[in-house]
């Protein structure tokens, strides 16, 4: 049986090279995906304020990113009726009234 | 001469009463009212999970369908938010389940140590397409309209006993919250105003009277559960109000006016006095050491507080 050829030192160090130059490339794809999936996890859960822009997102990046459409507006909210005081101020009462007092207190 | 009559009960978690002029028509009048806080713990309760406000708030972050009655409790509690410029705010619900007020009250025994804010979403936040009887809250946001609802229950139970018994007059009173409707009696309803719903007639407070509308008292006395610990919440720090009024009663055109008014007030603090003299709003307010403020035409007092 034929003995393997032992690689010659250059070709050692071409094939640190490769080795070197993917583990880079790993590191920074995962760098990469790790952001982007920040941003869109900013943007899909709670706490999110839509009027703020994520200070990491590139313009492409935002424009992938789907923030929650607008609110309706409650109906209530163009102009409701403002607080209405009594239709006559309230009076102090008889000193034995009848009914007896109800009392209005904290609950 | 008619002779008036009462009845009480429990109802929504705390005390009922209705008050008639001609005791000949309380069974009749008291059956409307029953019936309308019936379909009011229904639609609105926090504490049951059959309630309409329940799945609601389990529904958060989808369209939900919801009946009538919580799509007007939930409108009146908008427009609260609206005139208060977010003081009363519906979406306070997780702020005050964070601050320990997570269960019905009767059942509330723990203090807690330390008091846990969250950021109240607002009631922006809230959507309605009343076309549809659709609600929408966002996710992690639960609505509370404890400030409102037992207000709106007291309006319409006066109104529904009102009518059942025409021409008599008729006082509801739920947990403090005071409606009338239909003729009052001679001088007036009597209504006494004091920390506690449940206090004592020799307690400190004040007894006017009122012809129409209704009265509400606010009060950081009561509902407690810790030292810093009451159930008004301050939507801006998510904690309970810190404020320099302990009581504030109201006197309004209807009750849920005044309760928005009155806890309104619980949370202004030092602004509250300016804020209720703007809208006209008969006030009575009290410190921490028991010293009043009346104001917008609330009689003067006769007995010390």
């Amino acid at each position: 049986m034929p003995e393997p050829s032992s690689p010659s030192p250059a070709g050692r160090d071409r094939a640190v090279r490769r080795v070197r130059v993917l583990a880079w490339s790993v590191a920074a794809a995962t760098a990469a995906l790790s952001a982007g999936l920040s941003v869109v996890a900013a943007h899909a859960f709670k706490g999110h304020d839509g009027r703020v822009r994520a200070a990491v997102a590139s313009p492409r990046a935002a424009a992938r990113v789907r923030v929650p459409r607008a609110q309706h507006v409650p109906a209530i909210a163009g102009a409701p009726a403002p607080l209405r005081p009594p239709a006559a101020a309230p009076t102090e009462a008889p000193p034995q009234p009848q009914p007896q007092p109800e009392t209005s207190g904290g609950s | 001469m008619s002779e008036p009559g009462t009845a009480r009960w429990r109802a929504l978690g705390t005390s009922a009463a209705i008050v008639v002029s001609d005791r000949g028509a309380l069974a009749a009048a008291r059956a409307a009212v029953e019936a309308e806080l019936a379909a009011v713990d229904l639609a609105c309760s926090r504490f049951r999970s059959d309630s309409d406000l329940s799945r609601l708030n389990a529904g958060a972050g989808r369209p939900v369908r919801v009946g009538a009655l919580l799509l007007d409790a939930i409108a009146v509690a908008l427009r609260a938010a609206v005139l208060t410029d977010g003081i009363v705010d519906p979406t306070i619900g997780r702020a005050l389940i964070l601050a320990g007020y997570d269960r019905d009250f009767a059942t509330l025994a723990h203090a807690r140590s330390r008091l846990v804010a969250t950021r109240v979403e607002g009631w922006q936040a809230v959507s309605v397409d009343p076309g549809r009887n659709e609600v929408r809250i966002p996710r992690g946001v639960r609505l509370d309209l404890g400030a409102t609802a037992k207000a709106l229950a007291a309006d319409r139970a006066a109104t529904a006993a009102a009518a059942a018994a025409p021409g008599v007059g008729v006082l509801v009173n739920l947990g403090g919250d005071i409606a009338v409707a239909g003729p009052p009696p001679a001088g007036g309803w009597a209504v006494r105003v004091a920390d506690d719903h449940q206090a004592p007639p020799d307690a400190p407070g004040q007894t006017l009277a009122i012809s129409a509308g209704g009265v509400a008292t606010s009060s950081t006395t009561v509902r407690r559960w810790g030292p810093d610990a009451h159930h008004i919440i301050d939507p801006r720090t998510g904690l309970p109000a810190d404020s320099p009024w302990r009581t504030v009663s109201v006197v309004a055109a209807a009750c849920v006016d005044a309760n928005i008014a009155s806890t309104a007030a619980i949370v202004l603090g030092d602004d509250a006095p300016g804020w209720l003299e703007a809208r006209g709003l008969p006030a009575r307010l009290v410190d921490h050491e028991g010293a009043t403020l009346a104001l917008a035409g609330w009689p003067r007092e006769r007995e010390a507080a």
